[in-house]
């Protein structure tokens, strides 16, 4: 109700500001009628005279409720967690810091870094490969994405993983030809190879058209004006096309980092120690699923929000120039305000 | 007009498909001229000037810049494609301006005027700064270098464009449509940035509406109808007393 009175205050100072009449103090809303009453007497050729300085702000009751409702709602979960005895909050304080989930994380960690290193490279050239004039390279790495995404990932990783029960032996020379190198799968392939190849071969295909798209948004003028200033096709690509392509690639390029940290937990079924295999093992012998499994998520978490901070100082990097208002995000609003104050004392 | 013209344009031939756009077109223009060509839409003017610097491949017949045939190469009788690296060496020498400006939006103007001098041909970059801010200077824009292009009015990033051009110190200008896409206030400014290089003896060759600018700047009116040249002279020539009845036609459409 408080918040209900502040507007009709709002609203009678601007009435006495402007016409200064008891007919607009008398009502809480704007009341047009007595409004266009009074204008009629004083206003200039025949419209009212207002001023919509501090005018009555409109009422939202409905957001109100929705918020209230939420409220509730958040602190009947958040007594849930806490009184709940099955959560065993002193066994995840016990595993939260754990070595063995230390270990987890950086074995979880390294493959998504790889992987989606693995991802990036292969989905530029895949993605160049569908753009380029070459019918070859386009059919190719069309027929690549098709395979890759059309295929689910953990088929892919077994595959991989199995590689020696298809090919036991894998050779480099000439194709048809004679065989410089031949190793024998089994030991080329480890599970983190077989998992760096399952996840990051798959995840090209994905990039290739997250890429695909960014470069296409690219407005064909710019690579036109760049060649007409004598610039190579490559030299094109990497300082005219691409970075303008980053503003569209980054935002779908961060959710697919975060669907990489979790997909990285597939790789449990070829015996990979990640943060969820480590927890299933610890589980396995203690029994205590819950609480394991919510340090495994509180991790998950962490990462995904250092991930999204990440995300958003790329994504204000990559926006320079794109609008005619410059951003202000929350740090160069501060930096800014920082920046004028000491211009002021100084 | 000197012996070798900076532009020697014979029998120009493009199509896109079965459409004929450029059916035989014949054009020299002098170092130092300023040649404004005229004609209707879809008449193949920006074909034309694209093909000057070798954005499309012509199909028949030759175009010579400065006496350097562009996009080919010709030996003992003998026609070859040029390879892209000399193409990108030739497009270097020649400036273009759009329509549409084409600016990069992620670089600021004085990173958008500096690029293809220190990028393309390896300048050094304190050099190729100092001229940069003498050309945005001289287009009248000194203050602006370090804004994005966005920020800026269309004639301001149209006049930026021109700049950017200039900065590769090419041989010959081609304007296409510069002023279509501004905002009638705004075509002044970069039609007088453009009446200045023309009066610095820059070879310019200009397509566009601007009847008064051809009046006032070009040495030669050319008028384009249906991919030939139709009519060729003094601005006075071809604008009070054009020959043919298309250039009347066109003439008395857009005066
Ligand atoms: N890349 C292309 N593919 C197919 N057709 C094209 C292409 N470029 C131009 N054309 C066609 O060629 C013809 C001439 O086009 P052009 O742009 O040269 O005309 P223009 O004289 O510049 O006209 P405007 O005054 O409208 O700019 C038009 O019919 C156009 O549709
Ligand atoms: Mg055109």
């Amino acid at each position: 109700m408080t918040g209900a009175h502040r507007p009709a205050e709002a609203g009678r100072t601007a009435g006495t500001e402007t016409t200064g009449t008891d007919e607009t103090t008398g009502t809480e809303t704007t009341g047009t009628d007595e409004m266009t009453g009074t204008g009629r007497a004083t206003g200039a050729g025949g419209l009212p005279e207002i001023d919509v300085a501090g005018a009555a702000r409109t009422r939202h009751p409905l957001r109100w409720v929705a918020s209230i409702v939420l409220l509730v709602l958040a602190a009947q979960l958040v007594s849930l967690l806490v009184t709940n005895p099955n959560f065993q909050w002193d066994v995840v304080g016990r595993y939260v810091n754990a070595q063995l989930i230390g270990q987890g994380i950086a074995t979880t960690l390294l493959l998504t870094v790889i992987a989606m290193a693995v991802g990036v490279v292969l989905g530029v050239l895949l993605a160049v490969g569908r753009l380029s004039e070459n019918p070859v390279a386009r059919g190719a790495c069309g027929l690549y994405v098709w395979f890759f995404r059309g295929t689910p990932v953990l088929v892919q990783l077994v595959l991989w993983y199995n590689l020696s029960y298809l090919l036991p032996e894998i050779s480099f020379g000439v194709p048809f030809g004679p065989e410089f190198v031949t190793a024998d799968t089994n030991a080329l392939i480890t599970p983190l190879l077989a998992a760096i190849l399952g996840l990051g071969l798959n995840e090209g295909a994905y990039m290739a058209e997250i890429i695909r798209g960014g470069l296409m948004s690219v407005d064909p003028g710019q690579s036109e004006a760049a060649a007409a200033l004598g610039m190579s096709d490559a030299r094109t690509f990497r300082r005219i096309v691409l970075p303008q392509a980053m503003r569209f690639i980054i935002p779908p390029t961060g959710s697919q980092v975060i669907s990489m940290l979790k997909a990285t937990s597939l790789v449990s079924v070829i015996a990979l120690a990640d943060l969820l295999y480590t927890v299933q093992s610890i589980y396995n012998r203690t029994f205590q699923t819950i609480p394991l499994l919510i340090v495994a998520c509180v991790w998950y978490l962490v990462i995904t929000s250092i991930l999204y901070v990440g995300q958003s100082f790329i994504e204000r990097h990559y926006a320079r120039g794109a609008t005619r208002n410059a951003p202000q995000g929350f740090w160069a609003f501060a930096a800014l305000r920082r920046r004028r104050s000491t211009e002021v004392t100084s | 007009m000197s012996s070798v013209p900076m532009v020697h344009a014979r029998a120009v031939r493009k199509h896109f498909g079965h459409l004929e756009v450029l059916k035989g077109i014949d054009l020299d223009v002098g170092a130092g001229e300023v040649v404004v060509v005229l004609g209707p839409s879809g008449s193949g003017k920006s074909t034309f000037l694209r093909c000057v610097n070798h954005l499309e491949t012509i199909d028949g017949g030759a175009i010579h810049v400065d006496g350097e045939l562009i996009g080919f190469q010709a030996s003992g009788g003998k026609v070859r494609h040029l390879r892209k690296k000399e193409i990108t060496r030739q497009r270097g020498e020649i400036g273009m301006v759009f329509q549409q400006f084409n600016l990069f939006p992620h670089m600021t103007v004085l990173q958008n005027v500096i690029e293809a001098p220190v990028g393309v041909r390896g300048e050094p970059r304190e050099q190729v700064r100092e001229r940069a801010h003498a050309l945005l200077r001289r287009v009248g824009l000194a203050d602006k270098a370090g804004s994005y292009p966005r920020r800026l009015s269309g004639g301001q990033q149209q006049r930026v464009a021109i700049a950017r051009a200039l900065a590769m110190r090419p041989k010959l200008m081609l304007f296409d449509e510069p002023t279509s896409a501004l905002d009638p206030e705004l075509v002044g400014e970069v039609l007088a940035t453009m009446k200045g290089l023309a009066e610095d003896g820059l070879t310019m060759i200009v397509v566009t509406h601007e009847i008064g600018f051809a009046r006032e700047v070009a040495d030669r009116v050319v008028f384009m109808d249906e991919g030939v040249v139709v009519e060729s002279g003094t601005p006075a020539d071809v604008l009070d007393n054009p020959s043919s009845p298309r250039t009347k036609a066109f003439l008395s459409r857009v005066l």
